[in-house]
């Protein structure tokens, strides 16, 4: 394995447990696939749909997302929210999240 | 759009085994065209070529729904399909009928059934397993050291299958569970009578017999060890066919069942005609047969009829059991690719 192997392996690692913490958030306010996508990735993290979609069934199933397919534009879309589950433990990952950079930025 | 059908339509095949294929696809078709909506903004459609851009940035159809396999794996989502594939056929294709055939075989043709029968069993799953480790390591051994897969190389939505309408499938189906239903009421029938000799009434061949000969000792012999197994298998896929047709929901457990049908009757067929198989040769000895019939013209009497065409009925005999048995092979593997593409 190479050292560009390497990086790109741990980059993926970090990357993952951050995923959770950015839909959860993006996720305050109602969205569908396409657009919670968009949000994202406007904010400079891209994300596939073979990543996202099974996050957020994941997501669902553990109670932390409520989904429903409406009708928008014409067609119809499965929006997603946060449930009141979800807004706590939010709230807790987001602590955590701010924890963690603080002794990140004084160990880097 | 059509485009977009037929990119979800080669995306479903590959998705991993138990996931919710139907939502995942209607979720991606949602993401597809809310990206299509986007790119169109105030025009009515969108350009061909343009669509094709959208599709080949999300990737082949194949890498897509690799990425819906979760998690850490030996061989991981590039190679994840391709080995798929390649363990249905090598295992379930030709391995797995191969070894069925071998099974049947052996138990037929052994002194001690019982115990070859489980012999045999036990080195088919050894086999199995080796066959899969086989396989297993040669994927391993790509993802651990190919820099690229094919997924990788150049492909065009253009190029990909089109859909077959909600009709034609269901009419495929139906046609399909006909065909079924008609080969396998034929094939009871003529086994049935067979069994319960009713062939044998019709005159001339009743005479012959009588002489000793019709319609061959050896074919009679083939037709008695099996019918009764051949006739039950059949009807197991008339109730299976009636089923597909009358309910098309319940398609795929039918057509496993008729493929399992299917890979039994054609194992059995095979191993009652094996000891026989000198007896194909004989079946050029027909045309011989008949001219001295026609020769002989009425002096000859149902014996002597018998000795001359005898062995070359158990020829044919032998030849229509071989077909039928390798037929009923060739649909079992048809029906099982049937069964994973519904």
């Amino acid at each position: 394995m190479t050292a560009n192997d390497t990086y790109e392996t741990l980059r993926m690692e970090l990357r993952r447990g951050s995923l959770v913490l950015a839909v959860l958030a993006a996720l305050r306010s109602e969205k569908y696939g396409y657009t919670l996508r968009r949000s994202l990735s406007d904010r400079g993290l891209d994300i596939d749909e073979g990543t996202l979609y099974p996050l957020l069934r994941r997501l669902e199933s553990q109670g932390m997302l409520e989904s429903e397919w409406r009708d928008s534009e014409g067609r119809s879309k499965r929006f997603y929210r946060l449930s009141t589950e979800g807004r706590a433990l939010l709230k807790q990952l987001h602590a955590e999240w701010k924890r963690i950079a603080a002794c990140l930025g004084e160990i880097l | 759009m059509e485009l977009i059908e037929r990119y979800l339509h080669a995306i479903r095949p590959w998705l991993p085994l138990g996931a919710p294929r139907d939502e995942i696809l209607r979720e991606l078709s949602e993401d597809i065209r809310s990206e299509v909506d986007e790119r169109r903004g105030g025009r009515a459609e969108i350009a061909e070529t343009e669509m094709v851009a959208i599709l080949k940035a999300r990737g082949h159809p194949m890498a897509v729904a690799a990425r819906f396999a979760s998690g850490e794996a030996l061989i991981g989502p590039r190679f994840y399909p391709i080995f798929r594939l390649v363990v249905k056929i090598a295992m379930g294709y030709v391995l797995l009928p191969i070894l069925a055939v071998i099974c049947v075989f052996t138990v037929f043709l052994s002194a001690h059934p019982f115990t070859a029968g489980v012999e045999t069993l036990l080195s088919s799953v050894q086999t199995a397993f080796m066959f899969l480790g086989v396989i297993v390591t040669v994927f391993v051994a790509l993802e651990r050291y190919a820099k690229t897969s094919d997924l990788a190389v150049e492909w065009d939505p253009r190029r990909l299958p089109r859909v077959p309408r909600e009709r034609d499938a269901a009419e495929k189906l139906r046609w399909n569970a006909a065909g079924i239903l008609i080969g396998n009421v034929v094939l009871a029938i003529i086994f049935a009578s067979f069994g319960r000799g009713y062939p044998l009434l019709i005159p001339i061949i009743y005479d012959a017999t009588m002489g000793g000969a019709l319609p061959g000792p050896e074919t009679t012999a083939m037709f008695d060890s099996i019918w009764r197994m051949v006739v039950a298998l059949a009807l197991v896929n008339v109730a299976a066919a009636a089923i597909m047709i009358a309910r098309r929901d319940l398609a795929r457990p039918c057509t496993l069942a008729v493929a399992s049908a299917n890979a039994i009757l054609g194992a059995i067929i095979l191993a009652a005609v094996s000891p026989h198989w000198g007896s194909v040769l004989e079946a050029g000895a027909i045309a011989h047969g008949v001219q001295a019939v026609k020769a002989a013209g009425a002096s000859m009497d149902a014996h002597q009829l018998g000795v001359l065409l005898g062995p070359a009925l158990d020829g044919v005999g032998a030849i229509f059991l071989l077909a039928w048995g390798l037929g009923c092979l060739g649909s079992a593997i048809a029906e099982a690719w049937r069964f994973s593409r519904l």
